[in-house]
């Protein structure tokens, strides 16, 4: 998209019906659910298809601000969890990726958004999610060393001896 | 005088070390930039050396008692946070705020935007070498967080906003002190302006240097002064409005080149904007209840909510997850700075050692934030 300085963003060019419209024409072909909880929109998806998704969100519907990622731990898998905006017509979604809580990989989305960059890293490192085509992968708050992954359930901390 | 040197002839490249205790990083930060001679050509960032696990012990806590938490993210401006956290679980739980609650939260958060931004405006003229301003800006500060200590009872680490409202009504005196504050602040920015925003050296320093396009700025998640820097008219205030600021006029500055004396610029003229919006909120200060009546243990229903706000910095976020039961089953911060300083590179690549830190405060991070 091309910013013309000073123009106001916060115009929405279609209505939200519009907008699920236009989600079930782009993701046509691939297996999701969309769903509307306290008035957000969210996308749930397997993980293996997290990069096809994003990709066409991005392309076709101009999303192309990402607010956030991070991940939750339900036990016997996990999610990741992407926060999309679009300056363009103003609208935000989440997605959300189911992926294997033994085996968690999912394809890094840095090739559409750069600045993913730190996010994935510590999404990583908390949840031992292996984000693949990241290039540096490495170890961003935790201490080298530490073992396990503290955003995990199963990671307990120390108790008070008090 | 100019040296003649051929292409042929390679420079070594040489790695440097930034902090984590170096003055100009605002912090306990540290980078490692690759130079060329004199300039940039890589910089990778190191965080970490405040991780405290605040998102950890956020779920081994219930709501209310993992709150003062999150005044320990960005320590200066610790009411955005609260704000937002309470905020979000109002969407959640689906409250009414009353209105003299929401107009207090938005005096005081504006009240610490300036005090935020009055900090950024000190520590840019350190970095380029002027000393002045940075005790022009404290005092004004000093005013402003006798305020916050008169309506919350601390300085800094406020623990104010509940679910619902605020802890109590503001105290008797604080309007006056208020608008004796309002009064003589529009002087006071004249000040910083002829101190520091017309001088020629400093404008000479600032000018040019650290271009962010907007493109590239949304691409790569930069929100807040940084954002507006570079062009892109974007602020949470107005285009999602929240506690009430669709009530209160003012205006969004912008850049229009997108270097380090465009976000000095927007941050200085965001200062006029607080308080334009403080002096409608106070005019206009309705009574009636400070808090709406939320049960004493909170326990959202079962959901996940994402809220973000316009922090001082930038886009503010919580995404929280609930399971229905008195502990939040996952709380996210999203803090602007930690978007922001993947902004970083894209801006000093090109530019020399000096500038570099000029342009790396002109991002205006706080670590608290970044390392959580």
């Amino acid at each position: 998209m091309t910013v013309k300085p000073g123009e106001l963003y916060q115009n929405r060019t279609f209505s939200k019906d519009e907008l699920t419209q236009a989600l079930h024409r782009v993701l046509d072909g691939l297996p999701y659910t969309l769903e509307e909880k306290v008035g957000e929109l969210f996308i749930l998806i397997d993980g293996p298809i997290v990069l096809e998704v994003c990709r066409r969100l991005n392309q076709e519907l101009k999303f192309d601000y990402l607010k956030g990622l991070t991940a939750a731990d339900y036990n016997d898998y996990l999610e990741v969890i992407y926060c999309l905006y679009s300056f363009d017509n103003a609208y935000s979604l989440i997605v959300k990726a189911k992926i294997d809580a033994l085996d968690p990989r999912v394809d890094s989305v840095i090739s559409i958004w750069t600045g993913v960059d730190l996010q994935e890293r510590e999404a990583a490192e908390m949840y031992g999610i292996d984000f693949v085509g990241h290039p540096n992968l490495k170890k961003l708050l935790l201490e080298e060393g530490f073992e396990g992954f503290p955003l995990r359930k199963s990671f307990q901390l120390p108790v008070d001896e008090k | 005088m100019t040296i003649e040197v051929s292409d042929d002839l390679r420079t070594e490249l040489m790695e440097i070390n930034f902090g984590p205790h170096h003055p100009s990083t605002h912090g306990i930060f540290r980078f490692i930039a690759t130079l060329d001679g004199e300039v940039v050509v890589d910089i990778e960032p190191y965080i970490g050396y405040l991780h405290r696990g605040i998102e950890k012990l956020a779920e081994n806590k219930k709501y209310m008692t993992g709150f003062p938490l999150y005044d320990r993210l960005d320590y200066i401006a610790s009411l955005t946070y609260e704000l937002c956290f309470c905020l979000a679980l109002e969407k959640l739980m689906e409250i009414e705020v009353p209105e003299r609650a929401q107009f207090i939260r938005v005096i005081l958060v504006e009240l610490q935007r300036i005090s935020t931004h009055l900090i950024f405006y000190a520590t840019t003229g350190l970095e380029a070498g002027a000393y002045t301003p940075f005790l022009y800006a404290f005092r004004e500060r000093e005013a402003i967080l006798r305020l916050l200590e008169m309506a919350t009872g601390a300085r800094m680490t406020t623990n104010y906003f509940r679910i619902g409202g605020v802890k109590w009504d503001l105290p008797e005196g604080f309007e006056k002190e208020l608008r004796k504050l309002l009064s003589k602040f529009p002087s006071r920015l004249e000040e910083y302006d002829q101190l520091l925003t017309g001088n020629e050296i400093f404008c000479q320093r600032m000018k040019n240097i650290g271009i962010l396009g907007p493109e590239i700025a949304i691409n790569i998640g930069v929100s807040g002064p940084t954002l507006r820097g570079s062009g892109v008219r974007f602020d949470l205030r107005k285009a999602e409005p929240y506690s009430g600021y669709d009530r209160f006029d003012f205006d969004i500055p912008y850049g229009l080149k997108g270097d380090a004396y465009d976000r000095y610029l927007v941050r200085l003229q965001e200062m006029r904007q607080c308080l334009r919006i403080i002096s409608q909120a106070i005019d206009g200060l309705p009574g009636g209840d400070f808090r709406a009546r939320v049960p004493k243990v909170i326990k959202p229903p079962a959901g996940e909510v994402y809220m973000r706000t316009e922090g001082t910095r930038g886009e503010l976020g919580f995404y929280i997850i609930s399971d229905g039961s008195a502990n939040p089953y996952k709380v996210k911060i999203r803090a602007p700075s930690f978007v922001n300083i993947m902004a970083l590179k894209p801006m000093v690549v090109g530019h020399t050692v000096p500038d570099l830190i000029l342009i790396f405060g002109s991002i205006d991070i706080v670590m608290g934030e970044i390392d959580r």
